[in-house]
């Protein structure tokens, strides 16, 4: 038995050392080049001892080489990770929306209340003082019922009022048909994610066939798109013995989104669809049924299927449930404190005598002094906020307001008092038992409760995913120092293996030349 | 724990933020003079600013209504006095008449009894901001009165052929309005002209008749010769009704001016005291808000240092 491996085995060792060192600079290289790539986890050359022969001295060592590339990651925290992310892009979008629909009601509040005059419509306001004014045009009334200055005042405060109503529920519409837009954008990029996913498990499986050779940069590629999906709706992911990986919506029993290499978005297969507003206003999403090739799940799940966490589930739930529509959220309360305010005023004016026909005075309030733009002649049942109006009539005429409570009596002020003091009724239409200030106050209140627990929620979560992030980053992250040092560890084992390998050759010469 | 490279500027990144962040919380606290800006700054605060305003916007229109009502009551007040002097000086001089007075003298005081019935109808046909004072809810200046068909106003006289006033009929009705002065509490804005039976509201009546009736009485008795001792003692008696019904007007009216006037300062108070807790519950506490400025400053200006220091140092500065 010869005693060691022989110069030439010993040439084709350092020749190996040079190959792996080489390999585990240029990974280090491309660690460096990849410091600052967006789902980039570092990479490490494996190198492993050559398998030992036996010689005459023993189990000697044959040198080194790469085994294949190394990923550092933690699976742990790529599982976690998208649902902290689902969280925190839920909060954020909500509290983003919430702040668009508060500004849309724009209920501004000054510490300082004009005291010139209680009655004064110059500056901007919201519905609070808007309402306030229109009480108190009919407080003012009571003070000379016949003044055309007053009753002027008053329409103008009436006009006012509706008109804010107007604008509160208009600002609600195109709010929420803005965020509808959104919707479509965000549900075509879940179609566009799921196929990108469905596409890189294909290359994933295709690469890792055998589970010999990672494919790390396609699997931080995927690792990136399921979390840029995970900030659009909330999924549950496992990844498969091939390499790829199912997802499903919100839990393990959810829809399933991505299976293998098919997704919502290839031919024949499902789609994350929202429907149509003609067939269901507000917006549901639905998830088609799938086919071709893969198991198919419920077929048109028809509205049932709802992402609880995302972008997507913060821009449903403020466009279902806090904007609402006729019959919930926020446009239905607006609806109802127009309703309201017509229902009270109009039932009380229509008691009350008008100044028409005088001297006789004896014609009573016309039955709508708000009403819809579409029927003057019946205002409940079909006004809303978005339409109601003070009737055109009495706004031409200020001599149809109906102060007086008894006929032949222009003087009477007792018909405008009984108004102005319905400013403190609970019997408006679904008001609660509330007064109409006082459900728009509870309102407002319930809003900027939602949105600052919103926001407050999203701070917490943003620290849970700093601390999950910064958890991946100290695994998965690039630290320049210590590339820097393997750069100079991997440089120098090069060059000395280098020195190793010209050793041998001069040896080699050397054993020739004692040939000659 | 590990760090990376990117850590430094992650971490960088998110705590200059928070500080920043700060900064323009505080920034706009300051620069706004109030803490609060929407209802999610302090849903509970901004409600209970909302409601406070609310009812301070309720006590501005109690103190326009109040400002409103003391001035037609002092003019009520003033009327009342006037007519008070209307019926005082009826009263002397019916005590002045002595068995002396001969029928020219009584023509003299007939003259000036229908001097004082003349400014009586004045009185009681006052108006203020486009409205009667005594006429109730009834018409207003301009209307025509249906009954006349003349201009109408709450005292229509008719006259006798000689052209003096022969009756004068109440044409206003007996109804008050109310104005709210404070929270479910109203105040009458006007006083009846005259009230038939026993019921002393109307200004000018009283005891089931009125002024103007006796007043005609005693100018047509004085006329005539007909004032006789008896007639004059009857009058005095009836005249001293009216003196106290009109003093006890005067007496109300002077009352309720000094309520008005009570019930506006009370809403004065209450209108700084609602001031007062708006300004707690909205208004920045500047020194906090300097203190924490200034706090966030210092660390955002400590976070540059160390981040630009930090972020410019890697160990290829050393090879």
């Amino acid at each position: 038995m010869a005693a060691g491996l022989g110069l030439t085995a010993a040439l084709g060792m350092s020749a190996n050392a040079l190959m792996a060192q080489r390999a585990a600079l240029e990974v280090t290289g491309h660690n460096i080049a990849n410091v600052n790539t967006p789902g980039y986890s570092r990479q490490r050359a494996r190198l492993l001892t050559e398998f030992p022969v036996m010689t005459s001295l023993g189990a000697q060592g044959q040198g080194v080489y790469a085994r294949n590339i190394q990923q550092m990651r933690s699976t742990f925290l790529d599982a976690q990770i998208p649902g902290g992310i689902s969280n925190l892009s839920y909060y954020q979008e909500k509290g983003t929306l919430l702040q668009a629909v508060q500004a849309a009601i724009g209920q501004p509040l000054d510490s300082l209340v004009s005291q010139s005059t209680a009655t004064s419509t110059d500056s901007p306001n919201g519905l609070n003082e808007t309402l306030d004014t229109f009480f108190n045009a009919w407080q003012s009334l009571t003070t000379n019922p016949a003044s055309p200055v007053l009753r002027q005042q008053l329409i103008a405060a009436s006009q006012a009022v509706a008109a804010k109503l107007n604008e509160i529920g208009n600002n609600l519409v195109t709010t929420q048909n803005s965020v509808i837009s959104h919707i479509s954008q965000t549900v075509d990029d879940v179609n566009t994610k799921l196929a990108e996913i469905a596409d890189l498990n294909s290359q994933i499986a295709a690469v890792e066939v055998g589970g010999l050779t990672p494919a790390p940069d396609l699997r931080d590629a995927r690792q990136l798109k399921i979390e840029e999906l995970a900030e659009m709706v909330d999924i549950w992911t496992q990844e498969q013995t091939d390499g790829t990986v199912t997802i499903r919506l919100g839990s393990s029993t959810g829809s399933l989104l991505v299976s293998g290499v098919f997704s919502g978005n290839t031919a024949s297969a499902a789609t994350v669809k929202l429907a149509t507003r003609s067939t269901d206003v507000p917006p549901n999403l639905d998830i088609e049924g799938w086919s071709g090739g893969v198991a198919e799940i419920d077929a048109n799940l028809a509205a049932a299927t709802q992402p609880l966490r995302g972008k997507l589930a913060a821009q449903l739930e403020v466009v279902n449930t806090t904007i609402g529509s006729s019959s919930n959220g926020l446009i239905q309360d607006f609806d109802n404190i127009a309703v309201s305010l017509a229902d009270l005023i109009n039932t009380q004016h229509a008691l009350g005598f008008t100044l028409e026909n005088s001297p006789n005075y004896n014609v009573n309030g016309t039955d709508s002094f708000f009403d819809d733009d579409n029927n003057p002649a019946n205002a409940l049942g079909t006004v809303t906020a978005r339409n109601i109006q003070l009737n055109a009539d009495v706004a031409n005429d200020y001599t149809l307001i109906a102060a007086s409570s008894l006929t032949g009596q222009p003087n009477n002020g007792t018909n405008a008092l009984t108004i102005a003091q319905l400013r403190t009724s609970t019997a408006g239409v679904n008001m609660g038992g509330l007064t109409l200030a006082n459900y728009y106050n509870t309102s407002q209140f319930t809003l900027g409760n939602t949105l600052r627990a919103t926001n407050s929620l999203a701070s917490t979560q943003q620290l849970v995913n700093q601390e999950l992030g910064e958890q991946r980053e100290s695994i998965s992250g690039v630290s320049i120092d210590e590339e820097t040092s393997n750069l100079i560890r991997f440089q120098k084992a090069f060059e000395a293996s280098a020195r190793v390998f010209t050793t041998i050759t001069e040896m080699l010469d050397t054993i020739i030349s004692m040939a000659r | 724990m590990r760090i990376t490279s990117n850590m430094f500027a992650d971490n960088f990144v998110i705590q200059t933020q928070k500080l920043q962040k700060k900064q323009i919380d505080a920034q706009t606290a300051i620069s706004s003079g109030q803490r609060i800006q929407t209802s999610s700054d302090d849903p509970a605060a901004f409600r209970e600013s909302l409601e406070i305003q609310s009812k301070q916007r309720s006590r501005l229109q109690y103190r326009d209504n109040i400002r409103d009502l003391t001035s037609r009551m002092e003019i009520n007040h003033g009327t009342a006095k006037s007519f008070y002097d209307v019926v005082t000086r009826a009263s002397e001089l019916l005590v002045r008449i002595n068995a002396s007075y001969t029928q020219t003298e009584y023509n003299l005081v007939a003259t000036e009894i229908d001097g004082l019935l003349k400014e009586s109808i004045n009185l009681g046909n006052s108006q203020h901001d486009g409205q009667f004072l005594f006429g109730g809810t009834y018409l207003q200046p301009g209307d025509i009165d249906p009954v006349t068909a003349s201009a109408y106003q709450p005292y229509r006289t008719t006259f006798d052929v000689n052209g003096a006033i022969q009756t004068v009929t109440y044409r206003g009705n007996l109804v008050q309005n109310s104005v709210e002065i404070d929270e479910n509490t109203t105040m009458a804005s006007n006083i009846i002209g005259t009230t038939p039976g026993t019921n002393p509201l109307g200004l000018f009546s009283a005891n089931a008749f009125d002024i103007f009736s006796l007043l005609i009485t005693i100018r047509d008795e004085s006329r005539t010769g007909a004032l006789s001792s008896n007639n004059i003692s009857g009058h005095l008696s009836n005249l001293r009704v009216i003196e106290d019904h009109v003093s006890n007007v005067i007496g109300n009216t002077a009352t309720d001016l000094s309520r008005l006037k009570m019930t506006s300062s009370t809403h004065d108070d209450r209108l700084l005291t609602d001031e007062t807790s708006v300004s707690r519950l909205l208004d920045t506490d500047m020194v906090k808000e300097a203190t924490n400025l200034q706090r966030s400053l210092s660390a955002y200006e400590a976070a540059l240092q160390t981040g630009a220091r930090v972020l410019n140092t890697t160990l290829l500065d050393y090879l």
